[in-house]
């Protein structure tokens, strides 16, 4: 079992030492995951935080990306391949889901405001029903993503070659 | 944001609902009499729409506690939604000669919708901070 190979001591770019950057990404997933407490227990609470989640989620990308595991970032980019494809992958469908989901909402709002027939309604919400699953399924996930990172930041744990 | 603001918001809300409550006990039946029903709901609306982006600051993002704004986000949204319903509710009836039960039963739908959703709004508020409840 091998610790993975980590630029100890480098500071982040941006002139952010590893441990406030780690404190900023960790402050970040603990606000993430109190959002997505609440809606656990409703989902339908997501629909009024979907622009709040998603600044969140985006802030988060971005520190991870640029100054985590970008090119002559925090941890190396070699030995973080596989975590690095996980979470782009983690950070895509969150953006692609966001865009889906946000765009049904709105369109739900605009035709709740019309004089739908009862089926056209029931099928609207159950269309809005799945994108909001499919949404915080994604967020969900990018959450995990984010917190496997910040276990690789704290050094916590290694891999086997 | 100030405690003061959330007690006025409180104050606004519980304000809006025991209206909203008192015109949908007791139903009119012509254009006229329900414009002058409604009048104090209307007058109402500015300022409960104050009071309601005055709330939109509390973010889940920036807020300490965020499980409570986000069931507060979720609440003020409701009651934004309902309100505007409401607003077509009452438009719908204060335009016509005689109403038509449809429109009442329209009406007194959204009414008791809002009620609620403003009553959900303003518990939440006073759970989290009870001082904003003094002097309500």
């Amino acid at each position: 079992v091998h610790s993975r190979d980590e630029h100890e001591g480098a500071p982040a770019p941006g002139g952010i030492s590893r441990d406030g950057l780690t404190g900023q990404l960790a402050e970040l997933e603990s606000t993430l995951i109190n959002v997505l407490r609440p809606i656990d227990d409703d989902a339908r609470l997501m629909d009024a935080n979907l622009e709040d989640a998603h600044k969140i989620a985006s802030e988060i990308g971005s520190i991870i990306k640029h100054k985590v595991l970008g090119p002559l970032a925090l941890l190396d980019p070699s030995a973080y391949r596989e975590d690095r494809e996980a979470f782009e992958g983690a950070r895509v469908d969150e953006k692609d889901m966001y865009e889906v989901y946000a765009d049904d909402l709105e369109r739900h709002r605009k035709r709740q405001r019309k004089n739908l027939s009862v089926a056209e309604s029931d099928s609207d919400k159950i269309a809005l029903v799945k994108r909001r699953r499919a949404y915080i399924f994604a967020l969900q996930t990018f959450q995990v993503q984010t917190s496997e990172i910040l276990s690789s930041m704290r050094g916590g744990f290694s891999r086997p070659e | 944001m100030p405690l003061e603001h959330l007690g006025a918001a409180v104050r606004e809300l519980n304000d809006l609902r025991g209206c909203v409550e008192q015109i949908v006990r007791d139903p009119r039946w012509s254009a006229l009499e329900w414009r002058a029903a409604c009048m104090p709901v209307m007058l109402r609306v500015p300022r409960i729409r104050q009071s309601l982006a005055q709330l939109a600051l509390i973010r889940a993002s920036q807020w300490p506690d965020t499980g409570w704004a986000v069931r507060l986000c979720a609440a003020r949204d409701d009651v934004e939604r309902r309100l505007l319903d409401i607003s077509l509710s009452m438009s719908a009836l204060a335009c016509k000669e005689t109403s038509t039960a449809d429109a009442v039963a329209d009406f007194s739908s959204d009414g008791i919708k809002l009620a609620e959703a403003v009553d959900e709004l303003s518990s939440l508020i006073v759970s989290r901070y009870p001082a904003a409840a003094d002097g309500v």
